[in-house]
C-alpha cells in the first residue's frame, strides 16, 4: 500500500474520525478515488490477446449470418433474422474492439514490501489486497492464446478464496520473475496458514 | 508510487517495458524435471477431473450417428490414450530450493511452486487401477490449493498422478524430510531482494487467551429455551418436511393424509383450521428442537471445546479452541419480537469445519454474553451505513412491484377483474418490498476496534459476525457502477480460510481507512499509521 495520500484530499476540513462520531454533516468529498490506484499496468500485448479472444466469439454469429443470407430469401422471417444478426454482430465487434482497451485501463497491479494489490473489473470493480506473509502458492499459467501473445496469468493464492488474487495479461517474463521472487520470499508457514 | 524518503512501503516492480526486463535467471545447475511413470497413461482415464467420463460424453454426443460399436469404442480408447500420452509428455515435477515445482500442459501451460514448509501432509493414494498397474498417486496437501479460483480444487490437495511406488515413497520421504528441516530452521526466511525487513507476525498461531481448563462445563442449555425453537426458520420447516416424508408411510397404512386433513377441516370449520395448523407446526418445531438439542452442553476439555447434545442419540462435536476466531450471532426475522437468536463460532484452518454451532437457541442477551467468553466484544458501537445503501435497497425492492404494476396496466385492458387482482398484488409487493428494504438497511452496520471487526447484515436472518482481526488473510473491495454512483462499496475481509466477513455497502470514503486499519493494524482516525503490531500470544 502506498503511503502517499492522494493529493486531492481537501485541507479545509480535517478528516473526521468515523469511529464514535455521529453521521457527518459535512457534505462528502465528490469524485475522489476510493482507493489509490495500483501503480503498474498489465502488458500492452494483453489488449491484442483480449481482442483476439473476443473476436473469436464473433465467429458463431458470423457463420449464422452467412448461413441465413445464403438461404433463399423467400421466407418472410429471413429479413428480420438478418437484421437482428447484423445488430448482434455489430455489438460483438464493438465489444471486441472497445472492451480490451477498457480492461487494459482498469486492470492494474502492484507489489509493495508487504502486500499484493490488484484492481480488475470494468463494470464491477474488484480490488484485492493480499498480505505477502499470507501467500501460500504462486502460480503462472498461460493458455494457448496467451502464449501466442506472450502474456500470462499470475495467481497468488492464500488459504482463503476471498484473500486470493490473480493478475491477467501480465508479460510472461515479468510474471515468472514476480512468481519466483514471491515464492522465494514466502514467510515460514504458521501451522494452519490461516 | 515510490516514496522519495524511502522510509515507507515502496512499490516494487515499477512500470517496466518488456525491453527493460532482465532475462529470466537460470539456476546454475538446473535440476532436471522428472517425468511421470509411463504406466500413468493407463491410469489417466481415472485421474482427477474424470477424463473417462468426459471422453465417454464427447463420443456419445459427437459419434451418435457413427454406426458400429467397435469404431466408437476405438475412438474413445484412442482419445484417452492420446490425452494420457500428452499428459505423460508434458507433466514435470521436481524438488529444488525447498520447493516442489510442477509444470504441465500442452496448449495451456501451467507452472506451480509449493514451498515445502507449506505442505501439511503427503499421502500416497493407490486406487484399484493404480494397484493393478503397479503405480501410485501422490497427494500433497497444502493451504494454497483450497484458495484457488472458483473453488476449483476443493479438496485442498494437489496430485502427482501417477508415479511408480518406489518413486512415490522416495518423493514422499524427500518432501517430509525437507519440511521437517525447513520448519526447524524457520527463523531465516529469504527476503525480497529490494525490501527492508518487513514486519512479520510471529510464526505460530495464537492460542486461547485463558489457560486451558480441564473438563469444565461452560454452558448447559436450559430446557425452557427449547421454546425459542418456533422462531427459528429451520425448526419451523422441520414439521412440514417431516410430515411430507411420512406421507409415504401413511399411504402404506391406507391413510390418505389429504382426505383426513380435509375432513378434519370440514368438521372443525376453516376458520379454526388455520390457527390449529399453526399450533401444530409450533408443537412440531418445539418437538424437533427437543429431539435435536436436548441437553446441549458445552464443555472445555484440555485444548478443545466439546459440544454434546441429542435426546435419543448423543452427538459429540469437538472444536480446537485455538482455531476459534470469531462468533456469529443469528437473529431470525420471526424471533425479533422475542429476541431469539443462535450462536455459532467461526474457525480458522483449511481442513475441518469452518463454522460450528455453539448455542442453537436462546435469548440474544445471554448468547452475546456467552460469546464474549471466546471473542472479545467490539468496544465500538456498530456504525450505520450511508443512506446510499438504503436508496439501493429501496430501488432493488421496487423492481418487482414496478414489473407487477406494468403487468397490471397491460392486463386491465383485457380483463378488469384480473387486472384489479394483479394491481392489488403489485401494491402489496411494493409496500412489503419497501418495508423489507428499510429493515435491510437498518440491519447494516460495522465497527472496528484494535482486536475485532464486527459486521452485521441480513433481514430474514440478521447475522452479526465478530471476528478477531489481528491476522488478516486478505481483503476484497467490490463496487459496481451503481454502487459507485451511490457512494458505497462492499468490503469482504478474509480472516478465516473459509468464509469472509462481509461489510455490505459501506461508505466509499471510508474504505481506504478501513483497509489500512485491517491490513496494517492501524487504529482508524489517528492519522499516523502504526506498523503491524501483532501481539505475541
Amino acid at each position: 500500500m502506498t503511503s502517499a495520500a492522494p493529493p486531492s484530499r481537501p485541507e479545509s476540513s480535517p478528516p473526521e474520525s468515523w469511529l464514535g462520531s455521529p453521521v457527518p454533516t459535512v457534505p462528502p468529498v465528490p469524485s475522489r478515488a476510493m482507493l489509490p490506484d495500483p501503480a503498474n499496468r498489465v502488458a500492452r500485448a494483453a489488449i491484442w490477446h483480449w481482442m483476439t479472444r473476443y473476436g473469436l466469439l464473433i465467429l458463431p454469429t458470423l457463420i449464422l449470418l452467412v448461413a441465413v443470407v445464403l438461404l433463399p430469401l423467400s421466407h418472410p422471417a429471413t429479413v428480420s433474422c438478418v437484421v437482428v444478426l447484423v445488430f448482434v454482430l455489430a455489438l460483438n465487434v464493438a465489444v471486441a474492439i472497445g472492451l480490451p482497451y477498457w480492461r487494459y485501463a482498469v486492470h492494474r497491479w502492484e507489489v509493495t514490501d508487504g502486500f499484493v494489490f490488484t484492481r480488475s473489473g470494468a463494470i464491477f470493480r474488484d480490488w484485492r489486497i493480499v498480505p505477502l506473509h499470507r501467500v501460500q502458492t504462486v502460480e503462472v499459467s498461460q493458455g494457448l492464446l496467451e502464449r501466442a501473445f506472450g502474456v500470462a496469468r499470475l495467481e497468488i493464492r492464500t488459504a482463503s478464496y476471498t484473500g486470493s488474487t490473480s493478475i491477467l495479461g501480465l508479460d510472461a517474463r515479468q510474471a515468472r520473475l514476480v512468481a519466483a521472487d514471491l515464492t522465494a520470499a514466502l514467510a515460514p508457514a504458521t501451522d494452519d496458514g490461516a | 508510487m515510490p516514496d522519495p524518503a524511502g522510509s515507507g512501503p515502496r512499490t516494487l516492480y515499477p512500470a517496466w517495458t518488456p525491453a527493460d526486463l532482465p532475462p529470466f535467471p537460470k539456476p546454475a545447475a538446473e535440476e532436471p524435471w522428472l517425468r511421470l511413470d509411463p504406466r500413468s497413461i493407463a491410469t489417466f482415464p481415472f485421474a482427477q477431473g474424470a477424463p473417462l467420463l468426459l471422453a465417454l460424453t464427447i463420443t456419445a454426443v459427437a459419434g451418435g450417428h457413427i454406426k458400429g460399436l467397435s469404431i466408437r469404442l476405438g475412438a474413445e480408447v484412442g482419445l484417452l490414450v492420446v490425452l494420457g500420452l500428452v499428459r505423460w509428455l508434458r507433466f514435470g515435477y521436481r524438488v529444488v530450493d525447498g520447493r516442489l515445482e510442477t509444470r504441465s500442459g500442452l496448449l495451456a501451460r501451467q507452472s506451480k511452486a509449493i514451498n515445502v514448509d507449506r505442505i501439511r501432509g503427503v499421502e500416497i493414494e493407490a486406487k484399484l487401477v493404480h494397484r493393478l498397474v503397479g503405480v501410485c498417486a501422490l497427494q500433497v496437501e497444502h493451504p494454497g490449493a483450497a484458495g484457488g479460483r472458483h473453488g476449483r480444487n476443493r479438496s485442498g490437495r494437489d496430485h502427482i498422478d501417477a508415479i511408480s511406488r518406489a518413486e512415490g515413497a522416495r518423493l514422499r520421504a524427500v518432501l517430509l524430510h525437507q519440511r521437517a528441516t525447513a520448519v526447524r530452521a524457520s527463523g531465516s526466511a529469504a527476503q525480497l531482494p529490494w525490501a527492508p525487513s518487513a514486519q512479520r507476525p510471529p510464526a505460530h498461531a495464537p492460542e486461547a487467551e485463558r489457560p486451558p481448563l480441564t473438563d469444565q462445563t461452560l454452558f448447559r442449555l436450559p430446557t425452557g429455551w427449547l421454546f425459542y425453537a418456533p422462531f427459528s426458520l429451520r425448526m419451523l420447516v422441520v414439521g412440514p418436511v417431516a410430515l411430507g416424508g411420512s406421507i409415504g408411510y401413511l399411504q402404506d397404512a391406507r391413510i390418505d393424509p389429504g382426505s383426513v386433513a380435509a375432513s378434519f377441516a370440514r368438521g372443525t370449520g376453516w376458520l379454526l383450521t388455520l390457527p390449529l395448523a399453526l399450533v401444530f407446526m409450533v408443537v412440531l418445531a418445539v418437538g424437533g428442537g427437543a429431539f435435536a438439542y436436548w441437553g446441549w452442553t458445552v464443555t472445555a476439555r484440555a485444548d478443545d471445546l466439546v459440544i454434546t447434545r441429542g435426546l435419543l442419540t448423543r452427538r459429540t462435536t469437538a472444536i480446537e479452541r485455538r482455531r476459534l476466531r470469531g462468533v456469529v450471532l443469528r437473529e431470525p426475522l420471526l424471533g425479533r419480537p422475542a429476541h431469539a437468536a443462535s450462536l455459532s463460532v467461526e474457525l480458522s484452518g483449511v481442513t475441518g469445519t469452518s463454522e460450528a454451532g455453539l448455542i442453537p437457541l436462546g435469548p440474544v442477551d445471554a448468547l452475546t454474553r456467552f460469546g464474549r467468553e471466546f471473542v472479545a466484544e467490539c468496544t465500538v458501537e456498530l456504525q450505520p451505513h450511508p443512506l446510499g445503501a438504503r436508496r439501493r435497497r429501496r430501488l432493488r425492492a421496487a423492481v418487482p412491484a414496478l414489473v407487477l404494476s406494468a403487468t397490471a396496466i397491460v392486463v386491465l385492458f383485457s380483463s378488469a377483474s384480473v387486472g384489479i387482482v394483479v394491481s392489488a398484488v403489485a401494491v402489496v409487493a411494493g409496500v412489503a418490498g419497501q418495508l423489507w428494504a428499510q429493515e435491510s438497511y437498518r440491519a447494516l452496520g460495522h465497527a472496528l476496534d484494535d482486536r475485532v471487526v464486527t459486521a452485521r447484515h441480513g433481514v430474514l436472518e440478521r447475522r452479526t459476525q465478530t471476528v478477531d482481526r489481528r491476522f488478516p488473510i486478505g481483503l476484497r473491495v467490490r463496487q459496481s457502477l451503481f454502487a459507485r454512483r451511490a457512494g458505497v462499496a462492499t468490503v469482504d475481509v478474509a480472516l478465516v480460510s473459509r468464509g469472509h466477513t462481509r461489510i455490505s455497502d459501506m461508505a466509499a470514503d471510508e474504505v481506504e481507512a478501513l483497509s489500512r486499519a485491517v491490513l496494517l493494524g492501524a487504529t482508524i482516525g489517528d492519522g499516523r499509521e502504526q506498523p503491524a503490531n501483532e501481539p505475541v500470544p
